[in-house]
């Protein structure tokens, strides 16, 4: 069930790039990994990016180390997306000494994630634009993902941890870091908001230029947003997309449950599609504890993931036309999503957190009659999909809001690590069910809509298509059921994977979706990181907002489809 | 303009064919059999809960929502329940705590209604007997760790208040 | 006129309009449940009848705010002013042959005039709420119904030359035989769009776009203040369409006699509502840059064609007015439909592209 890579572990990858050691492929996987010091490591990654064609950076966190060695280790994850080649680099760092060079040089998306980094870690990223926190607030004291810092016994509500937080005291280390000489820093492929609020207008006819503060309070932003932006009358000169309003720093409290509480934790990641988040964490177990899914497990996670997909674009779909003042696509969607949603609760008992996946499978077998009912349901969409699309794909109002609005280009998309329908928009063919096959996508035939030139209009259309592909692709996988366990016999109450780390990723309906997962030995998890695609997906958003005026701000907004609940955790 | 017609025909369609709205409450429906709303403790022949005190349950809650009480028998190892708490306030729903049951005895309800206006009323005590009224050995068996129940009872939640002792 | 029927005058006038608001604020409600397949209010009275009256009871007991900055005189007195002119355009409004506030000759101007004034209030509104989100919706509000304001007086232009009159009774009665809808639907479509744009409805609410401005100029209104501005925009729904029935669809004109012919004006108007209504919750809304494109390059150059050539069908005969009424229709029907599809490149469902393994 593993998915091999083209290369075997390491060898080719790194051969010839100096500065690595300790070369071998990730835990119990297949991902080539190696080790390299923090000086080296920007030459490294431009040697991968510029020399090897890994233009997509995947994931950058950090882990603490084992309990022995104090100090903590970035972990790196880069891909090629030619053959779905993925290296992985890891840089140990002691205690005391917690700063590694930035790679937004390189990869201006890594700047909000060394935000995250050295928010919820304390890690300092020397030559970083911005080095400031992303999720929690700016006088926010010590690093939450450490292990020092006080996790409450588990139950605890939040008045209480306030409490615990009192008698236990903050050891974390100091809030504001000496970030780097800004004359050496690198710098970003945007504007700032600060920056340009202050500098002078047009020389003749001065005008103020106006700081905006579109939510986090707001009807349009979806989920607690809250957008900073420059504006001299109707243009956006510069826009910073802040959020953290919805953090439950989830990873940590990962880190106190066992693996099967996990999976009902994690649900709640991603909110809008929790069944995709369910799939990598739990693939990323099976990795470790080397379980094997049964081909009717399989099946049925694909059924799964692909009506959470269908679900997931038809509330994006609800939420695009509301943006954009059309109040009557947000019924029809959330109707037709209804009829979905009960089959979601007839198979998994819950209508949006399903905990439905388990290690070595899934819960429960579809009911008997569902598959039936499910099959009429399904055959019914494309036709509903089709009234969709004649309220708003044809129509002369909307073509005008969306055509040539927000176009990014395919470098901006690398630049960034976006993926998902935005980049397929923007004609950067990368999907992860068709080039990666996992569960069991590899006897479904994906074919992958791709858009003209990355406007709004073109990720309106592309996920539209998605929608329709998806109603095939369940279709497909109720015919072509196997028979079977739906679940792998023998797999223990506890989980206690053996020690090692494991990355899976999924093709959520935002984009690659992954879970880097390391395992101490016991039935609770050493860190979980949720690499989430909306993050990166809303972190291009500075660099394409400016120039635009504000009603396309929303239409733009309107088409990347956050979910806070991914971006915050 | 043809946009714009086909969109107004579309809604107009909708407009001469019946509403797909329900009224709740003169409507209301009945939840699928696996829908994990409410719960409840099935009960053996002679009344007494299928329940063998095994705590899997409570250990296996991420949220620790669930608070078992029982006794211990002076005859054999096994424990008897005396109460079952579930605070749905704390409970997310995941169905975790019936997965493991041991003794079939917990499950799930279709029981969606379950909004009170006040805090302690999201304790559901889903089975209760005196302590000692069973004819068993007397001693209490308290289920939750020191540390929480220190806590717990600096916050104030309320069974635990009410009871004499604890 | 005795003082105490100029009083009289004045309560019917005002109950029937507050009467009048009050059923199109339920139909609204109605229609656009049915128009999204679901029900409407259902619950306070008789398929929701009495839903109107619950709101307002409901904004009645809202805490009344004024934000400490805001202009307190302009804060206090834009809510009138918004209302005011819903109310004042009904002294020159006929509801039967007979009746009628008082007969201007300038009928049809002097309505113009006084919903000039609504763009005022819009602009003191946003003004003296002293919030940023506030003044831009004013001033785009304002920007807004004055631009379309014209289209909708060279379209009426049209109107008043085949009546020969202002006057807004004889304009009705001009129809007698035909209604102006025949004789002139480009007039009507010309100004069925900027009565929209006056009404602030979608698609061209830019200035109350929830989902952009929360509430525009409206903002910082709260309780009655803010029922103030509800109720003259329902008001103003309904005024507008009394209008337009009584420009082209021939007033109370029809099979009933003429002592009842309000019913049928009653009737043609809540038609005329049923329409802006189903326009409103079909389309999104425009940007308000395209909106302002949209009323000076093409709908003023479109509304000063249309007197040119009802002059010229005028001065010819009844037949080529129709003609060329329908020709200039199908035009702009179709320029319309082009500026829609030549706006950028990809505009078009990109289909699934199979990819060879």
């Amino acid at each position: 069930m593993t998915t091999p890579a083209p290369e075997v572990a390491g060898g080719q990858v790194f051969e010839g790039v100096s500065g690595v050691f300790d070369v071998g492929p990730l835990g119990r996987g297949s991902i080539p990994s190696a080790a390299t010091k923090p000086t080296r490591l920007v030459g490294v990654l431009s040697e991968l990016k510029d020399g090897r064609g890994f233009t997509h950076l995947s994931l950058l966190t950090a882990a603490e180390r084992p309990a022995e060695t104090a100090g903590l280790k970035m972990v790196y994850a880069v891909k090629r997306d030619v053959d779905s080649t993925l290296a992985m680099l890891t840089v140990t760092l002691d205690e005391g000494a917690l700063r590694v060079p930035t790679i937004a040089g390189l990869w201006s998306g890594a700047a909000p994630l060394e935000r995250e980094v050295f928010d919820l870690f304390g890690v300092v990223f020397t030559g970083h634009p911005n080095l400031r926190r992303i999720v929690l607030r700016d006088d926010f004291e010590g690093h939450p993902l450490r292990k020092e810092f006080p996790m409450p016994p588990a139950g605890v509500t939040t008045e209480r941890v306030a409490w615990a937080l009192a008698s236990h005291g903050d050891d974390g280390p100091a809030l504001a870091p000496e970030t780097s000489d800004p004359a050496h820093s690198v710098s970003l492929p945007y504007p700032t908001v600060t920056e340009e609020a202050e500098a002078p207008g047009d020389p003749v006819l001065h005008s103020e230029r106006l700081v905006l503060n579109m939510g986090p309070q707001h009807p349009s932003m979806h989920g607690v947003l809250h957008l900073w932006l420059a504006l001299e009358g109707e243009q956006i000169i510069a826009a910073d997309a802040t959020h953290g309003y919805l953090h439950r720093c989830l990873e940590k409290l990962c880190e106190s449950r066992s693996y099967r509480a996990c999976t009902a934790m994690v649900d709640r990641s991603d909110y809008v599609s929790g069944f995709h988040t369910e799939l990598a964490f739990l693939s990323a177990v099976e990795e470790l504890a080397e379980i094997e899914v049964p081909r009717k497990a399989q099946y049925l996670r694909v059924l799964m993931g692909e009506l959470a997909r269908l679900t997931s674009h038809h509330t994006w779909f609800a939420a695009c036309g509301l943006d954009l003042g059309a109040y009557t696509p947000f019924l029809f969607a959330f109707r037709d999503r209804e009829a979905v949603l009960d089959f979601f609760e007839e198979i998994t008992g819950g209508r949006m957190m399903f905990n439905y996946f388990r290690p070595g499978g899934v819960k429960d077998d579809l009911p008997p009659g569902a598959a039936e009912r499910l099959r009429t349901c399904l055959e019914g969409i494309p036709a509903s999909i089709d009234g969709f699309e004649a309220l708003l794909t044809t129509n002369e109002i909307f073509r005008n809001r969306t055509c040539g609005v927000g176009v990014i280009a395919p470098d901006t998309i690398r630049d960034f690590g976006v993926t998902g329908p935005m980049a397929r928009a923007s004609r950067v063919d990368v999907d992860l069910r068709r080039d990666e096959p996992y569960a069991a996508y590899a006897d479904f035939d994906v074919s992958v809509p791709l858009g003209e030139c990355g406007d709004t209009f073109d990720r309106y259309a592309v996920r539209i298509a998605e929608m329709r592909e998806s109603v095939r692709l369940a279709l497909q996988a109720l015919e072509g059921m196997p028979e079977g366990d739906f679940v792998s016999p023998g797999v223990p109450r506890a989980l206690k994977p053996p020690a090692g780390a494991a990355y899976r990723r999924v093709e959520s309906p935002r984009g690659e979706l992954g879970v880097y997962l390391e395992s101490d030995g016991t039935a609770q998890p050493w860190r979980l990181k949720i690499r989430s695609p909306a993050f990166s997906n809303l972190h291009v958003t500075p660099a394409v907002l400016p120039g635009g005026r504000l009603g396309d701000l929303i239409a733009i907004m309107g088409s990347v489809d956050v979910v806070m609940g991914e971006i915050d955790r | 303009m043809i946009g714009i017609a086909k969109g107004m025909a579309t809604i107009f369609g909708r407009m001469i064919r019946p509403a797909v709205t329900e009224l709740y409450p003169y409507v209301k429906r009945q939840l699928p059999e696996r829908a994990r709303m409410s719960f409840s403790m099935a009960r053996d022949e002679s009344g007494q809960a299928q329940c063998s005190a095994c705590m899997l349950c409570e250990r296996s809650c991420p949220d620790t929502a669930i608070f078992i009480e029982s006794e211990k028998r002076a005859d054999s190892p096994r424990r008897v329940l005396t109460k079952f708490t579930i605070d749905l306030g704390r409970c997310m729903y995941c169905g975790l705590c019936v997965e493991q049951c041991t003794s079939d005895g917990l499950h799930h309800t279709g029981d969606f209604e379950n909004n009170v206006t006040e805090r302690s009323g999201t304790m559901l005590v889903l089975y209760e007997v005196e302590p000692g009224s069973l004819g068993l050995a007397p001693e209490l068996c308290e289920s939750t760790p020191a540390e929480l129940s220190e806590v717990v009872a600096t916050f104030g939640t309320t069974h635990r208040d009410e009871e004499a002792g604890s | 006129m005795s003082l105490l029927k100029v009083l009289l005058g004045v309560v019917v006038i005002v109950a029937v309009v507050l009467l009048n608001t009050v059923v199109v604020m339920w139909c609204e409600r109605k229609w656009a449940g049915h128009l999204q397949s679901r029900l409407g209010p259902m619950r306070t009275g008789w398929h929701g009848a009495l839903q109107p009256f619950a709101d307002a009871l409901k904004l009645l007991g809202k805490e009344d705010l004024m934000p400490a900055d805001a202009d307190h005189v302009l804060f206090l007195v834009a809510p009138v002013l918004a209302y005011m002119p819903s109310i004042l355009i009904y002294s020159a409004t006929p509801w039967m042959e007979q009746f009628t506030g008082y007969s201007f000759d300038v009928g049809i101007f002097m309505v113009f005039a006084v919903a000039a004034l609504f763009p005022v209030a819009i602009l003191v509104a946003g003004w003296a709420s002293h919030n940023k989100y506030s003044v831009i919706g004013g001033f785009r509000a304002a920007a807004q119904q004055i631009s379309y304001e014209v289209p909708m007086i060279l379209a009426v232009l049209g109107v008043i030359m085949l009546a020969g009159s202002m006057k807004l009774s004889t304009i009705v009665e001009a129809q007698a035989s035909v209604w102006n809808i025949v004789t002139q639907p480009f007039a009507f479509m010309l100004f069925f769009i900027g009565m929209l744009a006056e009404l602030n409805r979608t698609p061209f609410d830019m200035p109350e776009a929830e989902s952009e401005l929360v509430a525009g100029y409206m903002t910082e209104y709260s309780s009655m203040r803010f029922a103030m501005f509800f109720l003259a925009e329902y008001t103003n729904v309904f005024t507008w369409s009394l209008f337009a029935t009584l420009l082209f669809f021939g007033g109370w004109g029809g099979p009933l006699p003429a002592v009842l012919g309000f019913v049928w004006l009653f009737l043609k108007t809540y038609a005329m509502v049923f329409l802006i209504i189903w326009v409103r919750w079909a389309l999104p809304r425009l940007r308000i840059d395209q909106l302002m494109e949209f009323g000076w390059k093409v709908l003023i150059p479109a509304a000063l064609l249309n007197v040119f050539f009802t002059a010229f069908g005028i001065l010819t005969n009844l037949a080529v007015l129709v003609a060329l009424q329908v020709a200039l229709l199908a035009g702009f029907v179709w320029l319309v439909g082009r500026l829609g599809k030549q706006a950028g490149a990809g505009a078009t469902t990109p289909a699934p592209t199979e990819v060879a393994p």
